[in-house]
């Protein structure tokens, strides 16, 4: 019985030994901060990604001394996907954005998640994280 | 990435490769507060100071700057048995890659 149409069919690339690959950040800092790349994801030899979302989350936890802006980048192999500002000395404030997405990334591409502090005292809560799928592709 | 590993390495200041500071390694993710040594003022548990409390920009040694560490976690595939960074399975996994198919790839690790 044939369930899936015409035989013989090819699987597609994505389907050929797929992986999730889940790169993420977390954490309260102390400003101010330089930026600083806090995960890096290279796609191995042989294989491809497909980045199936990313989010970047900023909440004031404790108000600066001096405001001044707050950020958080995921850079792929193609340039930025997302960058999420925050400029707001009021605590609970936050920021959000997210992108549903299918980039395409070859072999040797870098997926990057960045954070950066301009203000002078008080605290941010960062939250940021990429989803990939992983699989062969040697065609 | 199956199952991660966690361990300590240097931190890289802003170069040729990467515009902000970083850790030289193909795959990681950096644990919040793991920065060390604290040098007051300039760096902090969760990295470099972008300004002085006066406003004045932070400026580290290059003695300083060698020096500065973090733990990371990394993917048990480019470990040894023992959870150390293993060059040879870097090499294989990146073959043909300039940036990491070179023997000295773990030199500013």
């Amino acid at each position: 019985m044939r369930v899936n149409g015409p035989s013989p069919q090819r699987l597609l690339p994505i389907y050929r030994s797929p992986t999730h690959v889940i790169l993420s950040y977390a954490g309260i800092e102390v400003a101010p901060h330089v930026e600083t790349t806090r995960a890096t994801h290279t796609v191995p030899t042989g294989y491809a990604a497909i980045v199936s979302g990313a989010y970047v989350q900023l909440v004031r936890a404790t108000a600066p001394t001096t405001l001044d802006e707050v950020w958080g980048r995921v850079l792929t192999g193609a340039g930025v996907l997302l960058r999420i500002h925050h400029v707001n000395a009021n605590v609970g404030t936050s920021e959000f954005g997210s992108v549903p997405c299918e980039s395409f990334e070859a072999e040797g591409n870098l997926i990057q998640l960045k954070t950066a502090d301009n203000s002078i005292g008080g605290t941010m809560y960062y939250s940021l994280a990429v989803n990939l799928v992983e699989f062969i592709y040697d065609v | 990435m199956k199952r991660l590993k966690q361990i300590r390495v240097k931190v890289q200041a802003p170069d040729a490769d990467n515009d902000s500071w970083h850790v030289h390694l193909p795959t990681y993710m950096m644990v919040p507060e793991s920065w060390q040594p604290i040098i007051a003022g300039r760096v902090d548990n969760d990295g470099v100071l972008a300004k002085m409390p006066d406003g004045k920009p932070v400026v580290l040694t290059p003695a300083e700057k060698a020096q500065l560490t973090c733990e990371v976690l990394v993917p048990d595939g480019e470990c040894d048995d023992k959870g150390q960074l293993d060059k040879a399975k870097i090499r294989q996994k990146y073959k043909g890659q300039p940036r990491w198919d070179r023997d000295d790839v773990l030199n500013d690790v």
